[in-house]
């Protein structure tokens, strides 16, 4: 991973370099003492990480952090520990690190940045394997703690809303994801799932019995909303 | 209150490589004074938000050469500065010249 260093001290650039250096999978592509100069670098180059100073003249490390794309990787370097609450903001933010920074300390951001490519790595790595295997649209990806977990679709059972998070049951466990119905709706296969109330959507095929307005999937009854019923009843095998 | 020099730190780093280590001496050598004399004319000029701005990169030289406790005075210090609360002024220019005679000695 080739990396470049924003720090306005010379001392603390040096140090950074060094910690760097003892790492084969990290490779300083170069340092600058300030934002601009690193701006106008990453202008025409690639870089896969950035070891960012906040405390800058003019141009400091959140402006800078405001002016890069989102998908930038940064490992923030600062004195200032008063930022991390709100660097959990910033999901291409790796790991927040309070100088000195000693290298005992380093070694758990060299595990976190490799953790951070490898997630980056994955969806594109199942992509693939999706093409290679024939088998593309038969699962997804849900991001829990920064770690992204497979799902088949056909072991998804229901999704409920609750709040910011859906919970995603399955035959095995139960997934809480921040995010909402209408997005894995989105992603889920109308062949196999649809949405029977404003805060419930179900893998159909897993349906042991319907009710007047709930239905049993495993042991739990989910109800279904007067408006989706019809819905439902009109895609289900039903022999009258 | 004493305040001693301690290069626990920089032999970490340098993974007790001495040519290492006193690469960043060096380079604390060449920095350090500007910064110093920075501070002293910012103080002067009472550019009190400039002067916080500086203590906030000299406590980190203070750490890394081992100084805690001076440290934490630049650390008070530095926010005292930006309410012109000089309390600290003193203690936190005692260790300026600890880092100073330090660096004489290197």
């Amino acid at each position: 991973m080739n990396c470049i260093v924003i720090d306005d001290e010379m001392l603390s650039q040096e140090i950074m370099g060094q910690l760097i250096s003892t790492h084969s999978k990290l490779e300083i592509a170069e340092k600058f003492p300030s934002c601009i100069a690193a701006l106008k670098y990453l202008g025409d180059h690639k870089v896969d990480l950035i070891f960012l100073d906040l405390h800058m003249k003019d141009f400091s490390g959140v402006d800078f952090l405001k002016t890069i794309s989102s998908d930038q990787k940064v490992v923030l370097t600062t004195s200032d520990p008063s930022f991390a609450s709100a660097s959990y903001e910033y999901d291409n933010i790796v790991d927040y690190l309070v100088k000195p920074i000693t290298s005992d300390r380093f070694e758990k951001t060299v595990s976190r940045i490799e953790a951070a490519f490898a997630e980056q790595k994955a969806p594109k790595a199942a992509s693939a394997d999706k093409e290679e295997n024939g088998s593309a649209g038969d699962e997804l990806f849900i991001n829990i703690d920064r770690r992204l977990i497979k799902l088949k679709f056909k072991d998804i059972l229901f999704i409920e809303a609750k709040g910011d998070y859906i919970h995603v049951k399955t035959i095995k466990e139960d997934f809480r994801v921040h995010s909402t119905l209408k997005k894995i709706k989105d992603k889920l296969p109308e062949s196999l799932f649809m949405q029977i109330h404003r805060s419930y959507v179900i893998n159909f095929t897993k349906i042991i019995d319907i009710q007047d307005n709930s239905v049993l999937i495993e042991k739990s009854v989910i109800p279904i909303s007067r408006s989706q019923r019809p819905n439902l009843m009109q895609r289900l095998n039903l022999l009258q | 209150m004493e305040h001693v020099v301690d290069l626990a730190y920089l032999n970490d780093i340098s993974g007790g490589n001495e040519l290492v280590r006193n690469k960043f001496l060096q380079v604390v050598k060449v920095e350090f004074p500007q910064e110093k004399a920075a501070y002293f004319d910012l103080m002067k000029s009472k550019k009190n938000k400039e002067a916080a701005e500086l203590v906030h990169k000299i406590k980190n030289k203070f750490g890394i050469l081992g100084l805690n406790n001076g440290y934490q005075i630049a650390v008070d210090y530095e926010e005292g500065l930006k309410v012109e609360d000089y309390s600290l002024k003193t203690n936190f220019e005692t260790v300026l010249t600890v880092v100073s005679n330090y660096i004489q000695k290197i």
